[in-house]
């Protein structure tokens, strides 16, 4: 069993605040997915669950028991660290084996050794057990850190951006293969990643990290299609969603968007109605855009002009102007338009976003 | 609250005494040399003479006002200063020139930069005698035989009031001039390529890139260089302890020299601290105002 | 830079050979007065080529030359083997000391730390006598002049601020995260301290010893006032060749050759370090 509660927990580096008032549950057996740009916090709050960091106040309990004053070998985590952190003086099998030696385990060298050549088969390192950390490509020394981590069996693992240095195939492969061990070991995971689809493939749930706030938890597919504030919409997809500020103004006892000359009706909703003449920031994914020559039969719609598109072999990204703000869309590849063609942007209205342009809260999201 | 409760189960963790528990056998070491310091300031303000040790008296400033208003604390003062400025001039200006010929690759150059380190590793007291030897007064002295090779005749040079301090920094000079020279070394080694090949496509001379690139870029070596060499030379005593003791006639009396003489030679303790507490007191701030300045110039 | 001509070419080679011929000379005319006869040693003028010979190594390390010629110092390598003992136990003193402390101030924080540190440091430059003059008085009172333990104590002033200082950029030098990665896989900071971060400073360590033990040797002061006959240490010994009817020149230069010679090999040993070492870890080469 291994159920992680953060309750209230602040970190203070002298007077800078870095994690601010965090509360959050992790459950027995979940991969739970921090995602945050870096300096939101990620790597601080997985060394507080480590022991490495103090709590400046707060508490951390694994089962119900507090943990935030014991020292870190005391606690019975793993650590996959973002540079590997591999003991360069220690040979593979050293590196290893360390975790397996420490006094307090009291683990017999044959059971050891036995551990340690298992783990080296899996990950497919032990061609290098007699090597130096120095003497391996980042691949493997990626391979080291997590084998480092997996001889024990711990209460819980945490992985700082384990595959942020690995090349991009590597970095897929690798991401199959946490996956797949994850299948195996059902032991709790904590991840932190700055790589939003790395979070969304991997994650039971996912918690979005900015600034030392947590802004929203949930499971993929929630915090995609329904992110709780505007930070939370932008920092998931890509190319980014885009956005475009207004107002709501009322028409003929309808609510809508209005900006510039422009009108698109909104769904009814009492939290509309009550925002009226607040400023808004429409929001729109690249995916769901639809590119017209002609004007399309739907209210649902804006003018625009293409700026640029940049062909990517299966697909193409169109950069429009409308207004004076740039939209990104999706097209087809063979779709080739002319700089400063006009268009016309359509969506289907269960796609539109709409945001509180003061506070970021979202008021309307996918399937409204 | 579970804060309450958590601290009562781990009340004082370890880990908040370990740091003062590590230092602590430091500690002593510290305190055992702060004590005879405050003890040295202490003997300041009074009679102490080693011959009479029963007898302390509380003199107040006496032996300040008395060492102040004698010629001879002025005159040493006098001789720790030209002394310092002198050393610490040349083996700057040694020890870029020097450094500059030796930064770039040649056959040998590496045999030649670890031989720099040998005068600096000899105890200072055996290389003042070494000198001591070649400085001898007549043709005896290797020195003086190799300039009456080209018609100078022989000299006095630790015997005479007007060479013998020229000759102690001429040996501060061989001792620590290869410091310099390694500091410079490393400076030099570690200034982009970048802003030379630049300037010299700009057309730029060799002396404008010597001064308008080279320089301020080894600013943090010079200021290193006269720290610790200021300082040092400030307080030097065995190379002239070991050659003139002071002489003649007090050439080459340095306030550290001065203060041994008081305290064991004429066992004025009282007075002898009091030499010591002024050179303490430049040394100080000498060596905070070029660390503060050391610190400063490292951030550009 | 520019092509060197050929004409700057030669005047690098004149000012290097001058500088050298200025560096090593002195030395190499000691090493040839030390085995020189006493004749040849006080040849007006001196003697650049001459028959060596061993006798002033054999008369000061054996002791009274068989026929009469006379010594100063009969007790040469008693002085060689004080300096020996009272330079390697300064070392280990200052070692057990200082490695704690320096790990310490280069990993935790701590109220007055940099207070603490600073002070270390500035009895770098602080005056020797303004020391050891009070200290004379204490020794005196407690019995340790001339004393092995009392000047391994006093000895601490030349090397354990060094120590410390230095090792505090050795250890700080180690990234944080390996001994973090430590601290998680099961170690406490004892474990840590010992498997982990003394082993990556070892190279930095060996070149701290080296050196301070080469700074303690190399001391002159403290041995002076604070030593006696008993723990006459090789930097005073050599002063004693200077008599004041007769200088034993040659058997002064063989005295100097047998101290520096040692020193000189462990001086390459730590060349490496040598800058780190002598700048007080400020320029790191």
């Amino acid at each position: 069993m291994a159920n992680i509660v953060f309750q209230n927990v602040r970190k203070c580096y002298g007077d800078y605040e870095a994690i601010h008032d965090l509360s959050l549950e992790i459950r027995d057996r979940e991969f739970f997915v921090i995602l945050g740009e870096s300096g939101a916090g990620k790597t601080t709050t997985l060394k507080m669950i480590a022991g490495v960091e103090p709590v400046t106040s707060g508490a951390i309990l694994l089962n119900s028991r507090p943990i935030q004053n014991l020292t870190p070998e005391e606690r019975d985590c793993a650590m996959v660290f973002e540079t590997y952190a591999l003991y360069p003086h220690l040979s593979v099998y050293e590196n290893i084996a360390f975790p397996l030696r420490a006094p307090r385990r009291r683990i017999p060298d044959d059971q050891i050794n036995q551990t340690v050549l298992q783990v080296a088969r899996v990950l497919g390192i032990d061609p290098f057990l007699d090597r130096r950390p120095a003497a391996l490509s980042g691949g493997q020394r990626q391979r080291v850190a997590l084998g480092r981590a997996l001889v024990r069996q711990p209460a819980v693992f945490l992985m700082d951006e384990p595959l942020s240095h690995l090349d991009a195939r590597l970095r897929n492969e690798m991401r199959t293969e946490i996956k797949a061990m994850r299948e195996s070991f059902g032991t709790t995971i904590v991840y932190v990643t700055h790589d939003y689809s790395e979070a969304l493939a991997l994650g039971d749930r996912i918690a979005i990290l900015h600034r030392g706030r947590i802004e929203q938890v949930g499971t993929a597919s929630q915090i995609f299609r329904r992110p709780m504030n505007r930070m939370v919409a932008e920092s998931l997809g890509d190319p980014p969603m885009n956005f475009l500020k207004g107002t709501i103004a009322l028409a003929q006892n309808q609510s809508v968007f209005a900006t510039g000359n422009w009108r698109i009706p909104l769904p009814e909703n009492p939290r509309l109605r009550e925002s009226v003449g607040k400023e808004v920031c429409l929001g729109l994914r690249p995916q769901h855009i639809r590119l017209e020559r002609n004007h399309p039969d739907t209210p649902f719609s804006l003018p625009s002009k293409l700026f640029v598109q940049e062909l990517l072999g299966d697909h193409a990204i169109a950069s429009v102007a409308v207004g004076d703000r740039l939209f990104m869309a999706l097209c087809q590849a063979d779709q080739a338009y002319s700089l400063d063609e006009p268009l016309y942007l359509a969506w289907a209205p269960e796609h539109m976003y709409l945001f509180l342009e003061d506070t970021g809260e979202t008021l309307l999201a996918e399937g409204n | 609250m579970t804060d309450q409760v958590s601290r009562a189960k781990h009340p004082n963790p370890p880990q908040r005494s370990l740091p003062y528990l590590l230092t602590f056998p430091a500690m002593i070491a510290l305190i055992g040399i702060l004590y005879p310091f405050v003890l040295g300031v202490y003997y300041t303000f009074t009679n102490y003479t080693l011959t009479e040790p029963g007898d302390i008296q509380w003199v107040g400033l006496a032996n300040y006002v008395e060492i102040f208003k004698a010629i001879d604390f002025w005159k040493a003062f006098g001789v720790t200063f030209v002394f310092a400025a002198s050393a610490v001039m040349i083996e700057l200006a040694l020890g870029l020139g020097v450094a500059l010929l030796l930064k770039d690759a040649f056959p040998g150059v590496r045999i030649l930069r670890s031989f720099l380190i040998i005068p600096m590793m000899i105890p200072p007291i055996v290389s003042a005698l070494m000198w001591k030897v070649i400085l001898l007064p007549t043709n005896q002295g290797v020195l003086n035989h190799i300039l009456g090779l080209v018609g100078i005749r022989p000299i006095a040079w630790l015997g005479d009031s007007a060479t013998a301090l020229v000759s102690l920094i001429l040996i501060d000079v061989w001792i620590y001039s290869p410091f310099a020279v390694l500091i410079f070394l490393a400076g030099l080694q570690s200034i982009p390529k970048e802003p030379y090949e630049a300037a010299q496509v700009d057309g730029a001379s060799d002396w404008f890139m010597f001064r308008k690139l080279t320089l301020p870029l080894l600013t943090p070596c010079i200021v290193l260089v006269t720290l610790f060499r200021l300082i040092d030379s400030l307080k030097v005593f065995d190379i002239i302890y070991a050659t003139t003791k002071g002489g003649p006639a007090g050439a080459t009396t340095t306030l550290h020299i001065q203060s041994y003489f008081e305290a064991i030679r004429w066992f004025r303790m009282g007075r002898g601290m009091v030499y010591l507490f002024v050179l303490w007191f430049l040394c100080f701030i000498f060596s905070k105002a070029l660390s503060r300045l050391w610190t400063k110039v490292l951030i550009r | 830079m520019t092509t060197s001509r050929p004409f700057k070419r030669i005047l690098k080679a004149l000012g290097l050979g001058a500088y050298f011929t200025f560096a090593l000379g002195p030395v190499i005319w000691i090493a040839m007065m030390s085995l020189k006869n006493p004749n040849d040693v006080i040849a007006s003028p001196p003697k650049f080529v001459f028959t060596p010979t061993l006798e002033n190594y054999k008369i000061i390390t054996v002791g009274r030359h068989a026929q009469g010629v006379e010594t100063v110092r009969p007790d040469y390598p008693r002085y060689f083997l004080n300096t020996l003992i009272i330079a390697s136990a300064t070392v280990v003193v200052s070692l057990l000391l200082g490695t704690f402390a320096a790990y310490s101030l280069a990993r935790f924080s701590f109220r007055f730390k940099e207070d603490i540190a600073f002070t270390f440091l500035s009895f770098r430059f602080a005056p020797e006598l303004m020391i050891i003059l009070p200290l004379y008085v204490v020794f005196q009172k407690t019995g340790l002049i001339d004393s092995y333990s009392g000047l391994t104590a006093a000895y601490q002033l030349i090397t354990l601020p060094f120590l410390i200082w230095v090792l505090r950029g050795f250890f700080e030098d180690i990234p944080r995260e390996i001994e973090q990665a430590a601290r998680v896989d099961g170690y406490t900071w004892w474990g840590v301290f010992h498997r982990i971060s003394l082993p990556l400073i070892k190279p930095g360590i060996a070149a701290v010893v080296i050196l301070s033990f080469i700074f303690a040797w190399n001391n002159f002061i403290f041995s002076m006032i604070l030593g006696g006959e008993r723990t006459q240490t090789i930097t005073l010994g050599i002063l004693g060749f200077i008599g004041y009817e007769r200088v034993l020149w040659g058997q002064m230069a063989a005295a100097t050759m047998i101290c520096v010679i040692p020193e000189l090999i462990l001086a390459f040993l730590v060349q490496n370090y040598i800058i780190r070492g002598l700048t007080f870890g400020a320029i790191k080469g």
